[in-house]
């Protein structure tokens, strides 16, 4: 018989032939248990550098454009906010400078690398995407939040791991006084900008927030992996803790950005777009309700970076975050960073001892 | 029997004519005109109708036969081109006459609204006043002279119409317009947002209050007063609770420290015929209910919901806020 004596109808009957053979011969494998899962014995030749190579190419086509990363991703305070993180989340697998991978942890299959020389493998864009995605099958996690930009943190710090030496390393994730102190500082007074000092903060937004936090109403990665170590039942101890510390410190001098803040946060001038925020955020003649958070004195960066979610609409947080997100709503870039000006500049205060 | 029910129920179409918020019950000078204008119009139309149709009846039924052609020519010049000429003419001379008065500028008060989505905030600045009356969602205006309206909004389109007093004019952002109204008669209207803005456009309406000189004049004052404070206990929670919940970010309440400007001045909110720009009674229940969750009542509203608050706590604001007369 030759190849055009061949009707449409014998090679119909053909193909359905074979790929019921296939579906048959799949699913003896997998009702069967056919196929040997054992990570004893690895992979079949070659299947790893087709995995591994798949997942280095899908990384670099869908990793972020460059632009998207923040200027100051080689900055002491990103690494040290990255290192936190990485102590709390990362390093039980990878390792860490100092820090030896498990036994158990090398018997994976992937072996979680350890990561002293993986930004020399993969740019900034790329390591962001795998640190925000994960990778399926390989036994790296997604991101426990939908934020992005608490993941550039994490990324400054791998950027910064081949000339860590463990020394720094031990530094920068212990801390005398508990875990939280490694990232929130001595008393929840932090020093690094990029996070909250909690001494202005009252007991019961602290608790409310670190709820928020637990239920993923309030959408952070790092702070959503920090309390998976905390029990529910001890918020209000952490809470009470932290409210413990009286704020201290002293207004900075005035600046103009100072001033142009001041003058949105009293709502002063012609414009009907932004409320008051002084109507929550002090500082207000009455009495607030310490639901609302005080900001006077709270760094600017970490001012700025929520409300840059609130304008986005996802901040996430307590049962009266629509208020901020309608109030954020309409907030320039140039607002943001004036608003942050004033309110950072404030003597750090509790909230219904904010003034000027 | 159907024909004489069909006529029964005709009065009752013809309800919607009169009342607050219609045209054809005008109680300004230029709502007069308009009206006017629109029955010379109606008077005009129904003559044509019937003369069309006589002569239709006329040509097919009394009289079918073939027109001479000078007669024919006649009809078809005499009533296809000089009749309409002259009557299009004369209405288009009518209509036009009436244009400069509409545009006329007002005497002694001036008005200026500024549209926001979905609400009104309305500044009287009577004559040499160096700062304004603040209110919001209605407008009053004296009888018997002519008021200046200016109008300017926030972030869309909108129309200022109160059907009872005036033509529309547009409110556009970043450009200031005008009109002027001349009440006649005193009494209460409604005006309503007449170009499409959002999603809550239909919900965005307002009362027109039209009262003598005199009055207006005792009105203003009082409107000009601060706030009084809270009476009883409930109000006097609810008073704590206004300035401690952060509604002055967006509230004026003037003799309190609440003196924001993004939403409406409430200082005498509930000496005001309506809540909510028009849509909602003035009743504690129906603020209650606003506050707790305003979107409910107007989708896509600036002013976020406080449920979080307790219904124990919403009772007390609601009662500080029926107190604001």
């Amino acid at each position: 018989m030759r190849l055009r004596d061949l009707d449409l109808w014998t090679v119909g009957v053909v193909a359905a032939g074979a790929i019921v053979a296939a579906l048959i011969g799949a699913a003896l494998v997998v009702f069967l248990g056919l196929f040997n899962v054992s990570a004893r014995d690895g992979h079949w030749p070659g299947v790893s550098w087709v995995l591994h190579t798949t997942f280095e190419n899908s990384a670099e086509l869908r990793a972020p454009p460059a632009s998207e990363a923040p200027a100051n991703l080689d900055s002491p305070a990103m690494v040290a906010l990255g290192a936190g993180h990485f102590m709390s989340g990362c390093a039980m697998c990878h390792g860490a400078p100092g820090v030896a991978r498990s036994a158990t942890v090398q018997q994976m299959l992937p072996v979680p690398p350890h990561l002293s020389n993986v930004s020399e493998k993969f740019d900034a864009s790329e390591l962001f995407w795998i640190v925000h995605n994960g990778i399926k099958m390989s036994g790296m996690p997604a991101w426990p939040a939908n934020r992005r930009d608490e993941v550039w943190p994490v990324v400054a710090f791998l950027q910064a791991l081949p000339e860590m030496t463990p020394d720094e390393y031990s530094q920068l994730t212990s801390s005398e006084t508990g875990f939280c102190a490694v990232c929130h500082g001595a008393g929840g007074v932090s020093e690094n900008p990029h996070v909250p000092r909690l001494d202005i903060l009252s007991k019961s937004y602290i608790a409310q927030s670190l709820a928020a936090y637990k239920s993923g109403a309030r959408d952070s990665g790092i702070m959503a992996e920090a309390l998976s170590h905390l029990p529910r039942a001890a918020i209000p101890d952490v809470a009470a803790d932290f409210a413990a510390t009286a704020p201290r410190g002293s207004a900075a001098p005035r600046t103009a950005e100072f001033d142009a803040g001041r003058a949105l946060a009293f709502a002063e001038g012609d414009s009907h777009s932004v409320p008051a925020c002084r109507a929550c955020h002090g500082p207000w003649s009455e009495p607030l309700n310490p639901a609302f958070p005080s900001i006077a004195g709270q760094h600017a960066p970490y001012l700025e970076q929520q409300l840059r979610l609130w304008r986005k609409g996802n901040r996430g947080g307590g049962r009266a975050a629509e208020l901020m997100y309608k109030a954020a709503r309409d907030l320039t870039d140039e607002q943001i960073s004036a608003l942050a000006a004033y309110y950072s500049g404030l003597a750090p205060a509790r909230l219904n001892d904010v003034a000027e | 029997m159907k024909r004489r029910a069909a006529i029964c129920v005709l009065p009752f179409l013809l309800t919607a004519c009169a009342g607050e918020q219609s045209v054809l019950d005008p109680a300004g000078r230029d709502a007069q005109v308009l009206s006017d204008l629109f029955w010379v119009m109606l008077a005009g139309a129904v003559v044509l109708w019937l003369f069309v149709n006589g002569l239709i009846f006329y040509v097919t039924r009394i009289a079918p036969r073939p027109l001479g052609r000078r007669a024919a020519e006649a009809l078809i010049i005499g009533g296809g081109v000089v009749f309409p000429t002259i009557v299009l003419g004369a209405l288009l001379i009518y209509a036009l006459s009436e244009m400069p008065n509409q545009r006329a500028s007002g005497e002694g008060l001036e008005v200026r609204v500024m549209a926001h989505q979905y609400w009104w905030r309305v500044e009287y600045w009577p004559d040499g006043a160096s700062e304004p009356v603040i209110s919001a969602n209605e407008i009053r205006l004296p009888t018997g002279q002519r008021s200046e309206i200016t109008l300017n909004a926030e972030r869309v389109i909108h129309s200022f119409w109160i059907p009872a007093l005036g033509g529309k004019t547009d409110l556009i952002p970043g450009r200031q317009t005008r009109m002027s109204l001349e009440p006649v008669r005193a009494g209460q209207f409604r005006g309503q947002c007449a170009e499409f803005c959002g999603e809550s456009h239909a919900y965005m309406a307002f009362g027109a209050v039209t009262m003598p000189p005199e009055e207006f004049a005792a009105w203003l004052e009082a409107e000009a007063a601060p706030a009084k404070p809270p009476e009883g206990n409930e109000a006097t929670r609810g008073a704590a609770l206004f300035l401690s919940e952060g509604c002055g970010a967006c509230h004026a309440v003037r003799g309190t420290a609440a003196s924001g400007a993004v939403g409406p001045d409430l200082t005498h909110l509930a000496s005001r015929r309506t809540l909510a720009a028009g849509i909602l009674p003035m009743e504690k229940a129906a603020l209650r209910d606003w506050v707790s969750d305003p979107a409910r009542f107007k989708p896509g509203v600036e002013m976020p919901g406080f449920d979080h608050l307790t219904d124990a706590e919403l009772e007390a604001l609601a009662s500080y806020l029926m107190g604001l007369t």
